[in-house]
């Protein structure tokens, strides 16, 4: 069964496309990230797939049902962004209301209750209400409602937006932990934080929405290796690998980093790196083989 | 499928909706003032102006005030009511009652759509489920303060056996029955006009004026095209003039074209709700 499929979806805010014609399909499988500059149409297409908003044309279908079909209900969690939670009520009892929306009884819809919010490491503050809870903690919490009932398809808008580092961490740990069981489509402006989670993207760009191919580690007979270096020796080091056979090209950001293209069917140029640096005394401070997806992404010098 | 538990139908998840909404409601300090605060006021009324209208028209004083609450109850005489003080609750309550409803239910879904809420529902349950149940909820609120409003005035009615116990009561059921069914046209009339605006005070204007509008346009049409004066009887609150034609004993049947009314707008809220953007 499909995770995702739409056909000639489309949507327009009076003269302005948000979405252009898009047709698509996604399996059920690793997390998927959605990406794109800001105004590209990202909460656009986040809302339709979410039914908050109704497309101009085309239809959606989430695991192989309209979006307003009964029987997707209580399969797919959201976390739409900006939500609020009820400030008179406290949080598991929020939570619960939402479990028992997916047909859990009354005791049991607290226990999942309790159960999502010990995922976030809040079920300590179960009895608390939502603004006496700091912004971080309110988001965990909205989180945790995307869990609830174990959803099939988990559709995340900017999870970790104003979250703290730790808890960014946190949160990325759960989905980690939840993926294999789980299908989750995560819209970001972090890009390395996407990275981690994602091994499949969707990139939006004014309002036209396309599945981006990985090049990741070769394209062609081409390999990247990007390294960063402790001191500004880039024009040092591009000028010492220039003497390398497979060596192919080099592209900067600064003057620590270095974006290096060689030939993928001559083996060893990793090694040969290594001794290059080792001998000529520049230090690294980090070696990482593959382009960066912000690189694959933006990066005009490296595609 | 992951999720082993069947939702709720739809039935049942308007129910949902509408017990959290009380317990919201409950809950919240803005409605136990609000509730406070008709208590106290409702208390006044009863001692200053149902009794206190009462004692004047028991004592046939033919005083300004005392003519010109006969001359109201000329009116409410016709509606056959065991007592002056039911009659007098049911001319207060009658009055008060648009402006009542659509106090209550002018933040239907307003404040939860500006927040978002009604996106994490939405994704568990049909989203006129959760219009429905908020109507259902505010219905409840409504016939809640109907109930302490004449049954307090029917205890005090007894307590002056003003009239007799079956009579009373009976009449107080009539009552709570007929002011129940004329307030449901303005919740499903609060339902829609929440859908076009960001405020529950703008809320609340956009229903007054549509309601006088509408009500101008319908009556312009009723002068100029004889059928049209059928379109007047659809708009909440047309309902006095039956009212004033039968008794208390046989207004039951009246109650036919609130429902009318309800259902109507009703079915027009929860059309543009469906295709609303949240």
């Amino acid at each position: 069964m499909s995770l995702l499929e739409c056909h000639n979806l489309s949507k327009s805010f009076g003269t302005v496309e948000a979405l252009e014609s898009t047709n698509l399909r996604l399996d059920k499988g690793s997390p998927i990230a959605l990406i794109g500059p800001n105004g590209a149409g990202k909460t656009t297409f986040f809302s339709l797939l979410c039914n908050y908003i109704q497309a101009s044309s085309g239809d959606i279908k989430l695991l192989g049902e309209p979006i307003d079909s009964a029987k997707i209900q209580g399969r797919i969690g959201s976390l739409p962004q900006d939500a609020q939670l009820d400030r008179e009520l406290s949080i598991v009892q929020q939570l619960s209301f939402l479990a028992r929306l997916q047909g859990f009884s009354s005791s049991a819809a607290t226990q999942e209750a309790l159960r999502v919010l010990g995922l976030v490491d809040l079920a300590e503050s179960a009895d608390k209400k939502p603004q006496q809870l700091s912004h971080g903690m309110n988001k965990r919490v909205l989180f945790a409602q995307a869990l609830i009932g174990d959803p099939e398809l988990v559709l995340l808008d900017e999870p970790t937006a104003g979250v703290d580092p730790n808890n960014a961490r946190l949160i990325r740990n759960i989905i980690e932990q939840q993926s294999h069981k789980q299908t989750f489509i995560i819209s970001s402006h972090n890009i390395a934080e996407l990275e981690k989670l994602c091994q499949r993207v969707l990139y939006i760009e004014h309002g036209v929405l396309q599945e981006h191919q990985s090049h990741q580690n070769n394209t062609g007979d081409s390999a990247v290796i990007e390294i960063e270096l402790c001191q500004e020796q880039a024009e040092q080091l591009r000028q010492q690998l220039s003497r390398l056979p497979s060596f192919q090209h080099a592209g900067s950001r600064n003057a620590r980093h270095l974006s290096i293209r060689y030939n993928a069917k001559e083996k060893g140029f990793d090694r040969q790196l290594l001794e290059l640096l080792a001998n000529s005394g520049i230090e690294y401070q980090q070696l990482k083989k593959g382009l960066s997806l912000e690189d694959q992404l933006f990066s005009d010098s490296n595609s | 499928m992951s999720n082993l538990h069947a939702p709720p139908s739809f039935g049942r998840a308007s129910l949902l909706h509408a017990s959290y909404d009380l317990k919201r409601n409950f809950s919240s300090f803005k409605w136990l003032l609000f509730g406070g605060s008709f208590l106290i006021a409702w208390g006044l009324v009863l001692r200053y102006v149902i009794l206190a209208s009462t004692r004047l028209i028991e004592s046939g004083e033919e005083s300004g005030i005392s003519l010109l609450i006969l001359d109201k109850l000329q009116l409410l005489q016709r509606f056959d009511w065991p007592s002056y003080e039911l009659a007098i609750c049911w001319y207060l309550l009658e009055l008060c009652l648009p402006l009542l409803v659509m106090l209550l239910s002018a933040d239907l879904l307003i404040q939860d759509r500006q927040a978002r809420r009604l996106r994490f529902w939405q994704a568990r349950s049909h989203r006129l489920s959760v219009v429905l149940g908020r109507c259902l909820a505010k219905a409840a609120i409504l016939g809640g303060i109907l109930a302490i409003a004449i049954f307090s005035t029917l205890a005090l009615s007894l307590s002056r056996q003003s009239g007799g116990f079956e009579a009373s009561l009976g009449g107080a059921i009539v009552m709570w029955l007929l002011l129940f069914f004329l307030g449901l046209p303005y919740i499903a009339l609060m339902s829609l006009s929440s859908i076009f605006a960001s405020s529950p005070i703008r809320s609340l204007l956009l229903a007054f004026i549509g309601l006088v509008i509408i009500g101008w346009l319908f009556s312009w049409l009723a002068n100029s095209i004889a059928p049209f004066a059928l379109f007047n009887s659809l708009l909440p609150g047309s309902h006095s003039q039956l009212l004033e034609q039968c008794s208390a004993s046989e207004c039951l049947p009246a109650i036919g074209l609130p429902i009318l009314q309800s259902s109507w707008v009703l079915v027009l809220s929860l059309w543009l709700w469906k295709r609303q953007d949240i």
